[in-house]
């Protein structure tokens, strides 16, 4: 295909997470798409399947600031946006910032805090800034929060709302390995500690794509495209409760500008937008209970929708 | 049923009273001459009494009485009071029996009233002749409404029968259909029509003829993406691979660009089926 070669290369960041995790070519390139679309993910997957390395290597890849937190029942906001301390020797408060100052934070295990502590970081999320007593503190730039969720493992969690499912831009289910996956991870990590690839870009190279990204042209045909997948998701159906908001019909466009930039492209083609559709609406709509009691799989209800639109 | 009027009286004497019902009814809607039947006066009212007073029985006219029994039962919801006459009469027709009165002055409103109940209008039959003769006219009666109710089904019926008979109009023969010549689908035609459209043209609109063209050269359908159609093992040809992606791109570039990606399709070599 012909390529107008933008003056930066995301494709750089899918090489150097690739270099060390085997497979999921999928949890990758959406970590990217959303770095470049200035979104936030939801990796929702059984646990030991790279999600944290895959976080870890996207920071390591930036040169940024990476925190991890651990989500547990008695976490509490401050423990994530910061806190004030009065210092005697000063006589006066300070301010100590939390984990969330970081360029990729991971919030592992989001579902095992409470509601309180979900909404502090899903704020500071739409916000990009944290007020800690009288001051406001801008997160860093570029900021993105990889949280994770583990489906098998439910006693004991908080399910996310839907609006706070709505913040996250994409949602990644992230699958076992194939045979030959499994194989190439022992190769890999069973005799070596292997370190994550450093430094192929840079934190101004993420706000140079975001900046292009938004250069990405967006045919009206496309447009159209990307309003009718939308509204299909709305059509009443028996295992379709509510469809996406028009959140989903920006995030839909941001992340088909985002893939169309990560292939070199700077025209959005039908192609990105189906291709990206079920990471922007899995989350976005909302099931009855039919699909819990015929175990219909929700993935295939919206694989199918976005198959019901004909492309431009 | 209860019949409530106003009516003064003397409240001193009166019970106060919460009436629930005042009700006057026989046990028969039609007495026969010269054999006993029954009128009962029932009062029911809220509070527990072991006695009703100032009770004024109906009057009548063509019967006697032959008895008068008085019961009071108490309940959880007051006391019922009844007085059963046992009458009988001694003409036929209509046997009218008046209103039976209770004064009392009302727990509702503490003002002395009358309560007023129903009254009666029963037919008494006469004798063991005029039973016979109402036996027949009650048979009397059940034959016509027979007869009457066949009629109605045979003229029904008849009517039914009428419309089936009548011979249904001829439908209109339809038109002869259009006459349609299909054009015999030639993809290569369709190709070189339009590569030919978008040299004289240079526009979207044609770059657009140009793309389902190629998309029905590979087999494809209008629905799929350019991902669909790679994937088919007509698109394995390098050249119309190629094509199809220069095409993809006329078709989505921004509108300045557009006369540079349509150069771009024009300078590929003219895909053409083998």
């Amino acid at each position: 295909m012909d390529i107008r070669v933008t003056s930066a290369r995301p494709s750089v960041l899918i090489d150097a997470l690739s270099a060390t995790i085997v497979g999921q070519a999928e949890v990758v390139e959406s970590l990217v798409l959303a770095l470049i679309a200035g979104g936030h993910v939801l990796l929702e997957g059984p646990p030991g399947l790279a999600k944290t390395l895959a976080c870890r290597c996207l920071a390591a890849a930036l040169e940024g600031d990476f925190k991890r937190v651990q989500f547990t029942p008695d976490l509490l906001p401050a423990d994530i946006v910061g806190t004030r301390i009065f210092d005697q020797r000063e006589t006066a408060f300070s301010t100590v910032l939390g984990p969330i100052f970081a360029n990729v934070v991971l919030a592992d295990e989001i579902n095992r805090a409470p509601a309180k502590v979900q909404s502090a970081l899903l704020e500071a999320m739409q916000e990009r800034q944290v007020t800690i007593g009288p001051q406001t503190h801008a997160l860093p730039d570029p900021f993105i929060v990889l949280a994770t969720m583990n489906p098998l493992d439910a006693d004991g969690t908080y399910a996310l709302p839907f609006a706070q499912l709505d913040r996250f831009l994409l949602k990644v289910r992230v699958d076992l390995p194939s045979h030959e996956q499994e194989r190439a991870i022992l190769d890999r990590f069973a005799v070596a500690h292997t370190e994550p690839v450093r430094g192929v870009a840079t934190l101004d190279d993420v706000l140079a794509w975001r900046r292009q990204a938004q250069d990405v042209h967006l045919e009206e045909k496309i447009k159209a495209y990307i309003v009718d997948i939308v509204m299909e998701t709305r059509k009443p159906t028996p295992y379709v409760e509510y469809g996406a908001s028009p959140r989903a019909t920006l995030a839909l466009a941001f992340v088909a500008r985002a893939k169309a930039l990560l292939g070199g492209r700077d025209f959005v083609l039908p192609d990105d937008v189906r291709l990206v559709a079920p990471l922007v609406l899995r989350h976005r709509i909302g099931f009855t209970h039919r699909i819990a009691v015929e175990r219909v799989d929700p993935e295939q209800i919206v694989l199918g929708t976005i198959a019901a639109v004909r492309a431009p | 049923m209860v019949l409530l009027l106003a009516a003064t009286a003397q409240a001193q004497q009166y019970q106060r009273l919460l009436v629930r019902a005042f009700t006057l009814t026989t046990d028969t809607a039609r007495p026969q001459l010269e054999q006993p039947f029954h009128v009962s006066v029932t009062i029911r009212v809220a509070e527990n009494l072991t006695d009703i007073t100032n009770v004024f029985l109906p009057t009548f006219f063509g019967a006697e009485e032959l008895g008068d029994e008085q019961q009071t039962t108490h309940g959880p919801d007051g006391t019922t009071y009844r007085e059963t006459l046992t009458l009988v009469a001694h003409t036929r027709g209509m046997l009218s029996i008046s209103s039976a009165y209770l004064d009392a002055v009302d727990a509702r409103d503490g003002k002395p009233k009358r309560f007023i109940s129903n009254s009666l209008r029963i037919p008494v039959g006469g004798g063991p002749v005029w039973a016979v003769w109402d036996a027949l006219r009650a048979i009397a009666y059940v034959v016509i409404a027979i007869v009457t109710a066949g009629a109605a089904i045979f003229v029904l019926a008849v009517i039914f029968w009428r419309r089936r008979a009548r011979p249904a109009a001829a439908p209109a023969p339809p038109p002869p259909p259009p006459l349609i010549v299909e054009a015999e689908p030639d993809p290569a035609r369709d190709l070189a029509d339009a590569f030919a459209q978008l040299r004289e043209r240079r526009d979207r609109a044609a770059v657009l003829v140009l793309r389902g063209a190629l998309w029905r050269a590979a087999g494809a359908s209008t629905g799929e993406t350019l991902g669909d159609v790679l994937r088919r093992p007509a698109a394995a040809d390098e050249h119309l691979r190629r094509l199809l992606m220069v095409v993809e791109r006329a078709a989505f570039i921004e509108q300045a660009r557009l006369s540079q990606a349509v150069e771009d399709v024009l300078s590929e070599r003219e895909w053409t089926f083998v």
